[in-house]
């Protein structure tokens, strides 16, 4: 943002902010009430909602480091070409327009729980009353040999974020011979988006059938089985991919040659390929790794459920992929979306001097693409468990699409587009 | 809300997510959706 627009959003936002932040010379505020890392489906969210919750009574600044927001969700329709990186971007701007959030554009380095102070990539430092931290996903590279290199190199892509690399594995799929061999391997569960790695070798294997027939997919799962929609992906790749799609389970990849695209597992044989997409295993976000918050096996950080505030640190709720999820629940950009409701409405309760709702609820949607025009669902709603702190799901709720279907597509473009609106606009 | 949740509206994903809440929360729904019309 330029420096009128600062003062514009920081008008907007709140005069004490303002006070401390127009000052400062590259443009971050020195002092916010409630201070929000990550601009996503979790981060985007909570910014919104505090605004909301407090009639704008509150004060909030958004760190983010992307001057648009790109969906990771419908990016493997990117990947399979029937769909452009424009289609799932969108613009911050009424964030702070409609909203009056304050946008900094820059990346969070480290967090001081302490002094309640968050740290910029360029230097400067922002005080805190209450930090969100909805920071997503850091992916475990030296899990797996050789796959730092062949990344830098660009080489071999993972596509995990949506972005360049989602245009990146497009263009190397395009750039393959017909003939040729597309593997994707797939780290243990949990992992960011359960269904995405099958939704992914789906509409790889629509485009080789439509553009490259005598081409094949290898889905290659460190899992026992499809973590998710199992029976529904399975049907799907026997009515319209038979010849053309092969699952192995069992198959954990430890090395990659960037060399010769060959891939080694810690029990099965090699496999070689003329695509490689590998996907590591994943963990917590940077910013909340080096903070000390992943608690949990040094991948996950703890949280309150009815608050979503860290188990170590006082003051910082964090949202999203990050978190180890109640039981479950799967790491999605919806679970994030509902994630930062019930920490939004604990934050400005507590802030307002208000008890937190004692019983708050979660959804959850996933579409899955099984091609191009088809799709399907997973659905399940949450209840907080007082008793046990943890959410769990609502029997008899929820449940999966009984078929595949073009009507679900359309669904699943129209989840797509509210739940855009609902973090955005 | 409550069509879909004994399936008398037909739908996808309405129905199992509707499931999942009680009357009094489906009734505070209900009121929050009227009141945005």
């Amino acid at each position: 943002m330029n420096r009128r627009e600062l003062v514009q959003a920081l008008l907007a936002g709140g005069g004490a902010a303002c006070l401390a932040g127009c000052a400062a010379l590259r443009g971050a505020p020195r002092t916010a009430t409630v201070v929000v890392v990550g601009g996503g489906f979790g981060g985007a969210t909570a910014a919104k909602y505090v605004r909301l919750f407090s009639q704008r009574r509150i004060d909030v600044v958004l760190i983010e480091p992307s001057a648009q927001f790109v969906s990771s969700p419908l990016s493997n329709l990117v990947i399979g070409g029937t769909a452009q990186i424009a289609d799932l971007t969108r613009s911050y701007a009424s964030l702070r327009r409609e909203h009056g959030v304050t946008i900094v554009r820059d990346r969070a380095v480290g967090i001081d729980a302490a002094r309640k102070v968050v740290a910029l990539a360029r230097g400067d430092s922002i005080r805190y009353d209450k930090l969100v931290l909805a920071p997503g996903i850091s992916l475990q590279f030296d899990a797996i040999t050789g796959l730092a290199q062949a990344q830098a190199a660009g080489t071999i892509l993972q596509a995990w974020a949506g972005g360049p690399e989602s245009v990146g594995l497009n263009r190397q799929l395009a750039a393959m011979p017909d003939g040729g061999v597309f593997a994707i391997t797939i780290p243990e569960s949990p992992y960011r988006c359960p269904p995405a790695p099958y939704e992914r070798a789906s509409l790889v294997a629509a485009y080789f059938k439509n553009h490259k027939p005598r081409s094949k997919v290898l889905v290659l799962d460190a899992n026992q089985d499809v973590v998710a929609m199992g029976a529904l992906f399975k049907k799907a790749w026997a009515d319209l991919y038979p010849e053309l799609l092969e699952y192995r389970n069992h198959y954990k990849a430890v090395a990659v040659d960037a060399k010769t695209l060959t891939l080694s597992f810690d029990v099965q044989e090699d496999v070689r390929a003329d695509v490689l997409n590998v996907l590591p295993p994943v963990r917590a976000g940077e910013v909340a790794l080096h903070a000390g918050l992943a608690n949990v096996n040094s991948r996950w950080c703890e949280v309150d459920f009815s608050t979503f505030e860290s188990r170590v640190a006082k003051d910082i709720h964090i949202l999203g992929d990050s978190i180890q999820a109640a039981p479950m629940m799967p790491k999605s950009g919806h679970m994030a979306n509902g994630h930062a409701k019930v920490a939004a409405a604990a934050i400005v309760a507590e802030l307002q001097g208000q008890a937190p709702d004692p019983q708050p609820m979660l959804t959850n949607t996933c579409y899955s693409f099984a091609g191009p025009d088809e799709a399907m669902h997973s659905a399940a709603v949450y209840e907080y468990a007082s008793a046990a702190k943890t959410f769990r799901p609502v029997a008899g709720a929820g449940g999966v699409s009984a078929a595949r279907s073009e009507h679900e597509a359309r669904e699943a473009k129209a989840w797509a587009n509210n739940i855009w609106a609902d973090l955005l606009a | 809300m409550r069509d879909y949740r004994d399936g008398t509206l037909p739908s996808s994903i309405m129905q199992q997510i509707a499931k999942g809440f009680s009357d009094e929360q489906t009734d505070e729904l209900g009121a929050y959706f009227a009141a945005r019309r």
